[in-house]
């Protein structure tokens, strides 16, 4: 399969902020997926890449600028990789494997529009 | 790039509870740094470090040195992100800047003193969990929340018991901390003798937990045993915990824990210690039970550890099964069971019985043990009684026993060995 014919796609991760506490070895063994699945990503040259975001944040809003996280959003955007895919189903696929939606956390993808032909 | 042959699952192994190792090793050097009375806060800062470790690892890799890593975001997040700011702790300015020298200190120390400290941060907090003060279980609680990093989950798993119970439990411990306002530094060895018994257990009951593993689905949980071997040398590194009796508790660890390795095949299933391969035993755990278990012997005090650690030794020194001195284990759990009775000893102990006088003379053993009902739910006694009602030729009694025993075992390796039997039963071979 040639990758020229597939386009960019954004998976934004957004985790709950009222997370269960977990024990370390759970801790652990949720990493151990999310390694298990960028390595599966990778290995299929379907990763380009990925970054995690900090909680702290400043939303600039006309001259008012404030600082996050707040305390009432429900969801913080925690994360975020690019990937390779063919069309926005095959993007969906693949952000099914994202591990973290079995403990709350949400995917939601875009079509990335390449800056340059 | 050359290929990678490593799975997905191989590659989340390299780290292996890499996460519960520095939990321990840094709550216990932010709690000596702050102060005992404050392990609370220790446990939170390394909790919200750990918790970004978890978020930030899948996309930089594993840091080369996860402790300083850990260490410096605990820093740089401190009290005013996360969980503290939610609990609202962050508010008091006196206490975050005293926080932060704290974590600076903490994160400024390098290596080999770091190490050096951490070692001693951790013999403290050994103490400190197992404060007099406390009931037995709360400390064995502590000790495993504070230097093993165990969850109140995996607590009460261990314990069975429930995990409100634990985190009950580890509030209350936590606020007896508090009240005591103990110093950083240890009291003289003088007053921390009386303590040693208390810390002792806690290797003892985690080493426990790992050789049965009561919860998962890995049979042996060899962390557990290597971790409370751990914790075990460093207590006896301790002049206060360089006694006879840790030396008994140290050889009985390594004799057990030489046997792991041919506990089960390759594909998981338990192996009788008769279809072990004996040279899949580790010698070197074997050398070392064989160091301490002489090193137990310079007093003339003989603990439970020391039985335990000689009936171990027995098995473990032992060139065959046929060759396996019975006769002196039953010695052995005969003195245990005056020493320390308990439904499970009497159980051991009556296997033992059948091992020296046949499976009938075990068979009454096993009913002569006494508070049976302690015994009715757990599906060991009736495994043993299975096999010694098949080894006696009683195949429907046996039958019976193999069933209940299935009807309360939860782990699957274990439910497949009572499986193997009972078919061995009714093929009536």
């Amino acid at each position: 399969m040639s990758t020229d014919q597939k386009s960019p796609f954004l998976l934004l991760f957004r985790e709950s902020s009222d997370a269960p506490d977990r024990t370390p070895e759970e801790m652990q063994h949720i990493m151990g997926q999310w390694m298990a699945w960028i390595k599966r990503l990778r290995d299929e040259g379907q990763y380009v890449s990925g970054n995690r975001l900090e909680d702290a944040q400043k939303i600039l809003r006309g001259k008012t600028i404030m600082d996050g996280p707040f305390a009432e959003t429900k969801e913080v955007v925690s994360g975020l990789i690019v990937v390779l895919a063919g069309d926005l189903a095959h993007a969906t696929m693949l952000a099914q494997g994202c591990p973290g939606l079995a403990y709350g956390n949400s995917v939601e993808v875009r079509p990335v529009i390449p800056s340059t032909a | 790039m050359a290929a990678e042959r490593a799975s997905p699952e191989a590659v989340a192994r390299v780290v292996d509870h890499l996460f519960r190792r520095e939990a321990g090793r840094l709550v216990a050097i932010l709690g000596r740094r702050f102060g005992w009375e404050h392990l609370a806060v220790a446990e939170d800062v390394v909790q919200d470090a750990l918790l970004e470790a978890m978020r930030t690892w899948p996309f930089t890799g594993v840091p080369h040195n996860p402790t300083a890593w850990i260490l410096q975001v605990a820093r740089r997040r401190g009290l005013n992100q996360g969980r503290h700011r939610r609990m609202g702790q962050g508010k008091s300015p006196a206490l975050a800047a005293w926080m932060e020298d704290c974590l600076a200190g903490a994160a400024d120390a390098f290596p080999p003193r770091f190490e050096e400290e951490i070692r001693d941060s951790q013999l403290r907090a050994m103490f400190a969990c197992c404060h007099p003060g406390l009931p037995g279980e709360a400390q064995v609680a502590l000790t495993l929340k504070v230097l093993c990093g165990f969850g109140e989950r995996e607590i009460a798993a261990a314990f069975l018991d429930s995990e409100a119970a634990v985190i009950k439990r580890l509030v209350r411990a936590r606020q007896f901390l508090r009240e005591q306002r103990l110093p950083a530094e240890l009291p003289e060895a003088a007053r921390l003798a009386p303590r040693l018994e208390a810390v002792q257990q806690a290797p003892y009951l985690l080493f426990n937990e790992g050789y049965k593993a009561s919860q998962g689905d890995s049979l042996l949980r060899e962390d557990l045993c290597v971790d409370a071997i751990r914790l075990g040398e460093l207590l006896v590194s301790h002049r206060v915990g360089d006694r006879p009796s840790t030396h008994a508790l140290l050889a009985l660890m390594y004799f057990n824990a030489a046997r792991l390795p041919a506990r089960q095949d390759a594909a998981g299933a338990i192996l009788r210690l008769s279809e072990q391969e004996r040279g899949r035993w580790d010698q070197e755990r074997i050398r070392h039970g064989a160091a301490h278990l002489a090193a137990s012997g310079r007093g003339g005090e003989i603990t439970r550890f020391h039985l335990e650690a000689g009936i171990s030794a027995s098995h473990a020194l032992a060139p065959s099964e046929a060759a396996t001195d019975w006769s002196r284990i039953l010695g052995l759990y005969d003195q245990l069971l005056e020493l320390a009775p308990s439904p499970v000893v009497a159980l051991n102990r009556a296997v033992a019985v059948a091992k020296c006088r046949g499976p009938r003379a075990g068979l009454d053993a096993l009913a002569d043990i006494p508070n049976q009902a302690a015994l009715g739910q757990y599906h060991l006694f009736h495994a043993v009684a299975g096999e010694l009602q098949a080894q006696a030729g009683d195949r429907p009694r046996a039958e019976e026993s193999l069933r209940r025993a299935l009807a309360l075992a939860v782990l699957a390796p274990e439910r497949a060995l009572l499986e193997r039997s009972l078919a061995e039963v009714l093929e009536g071979a």
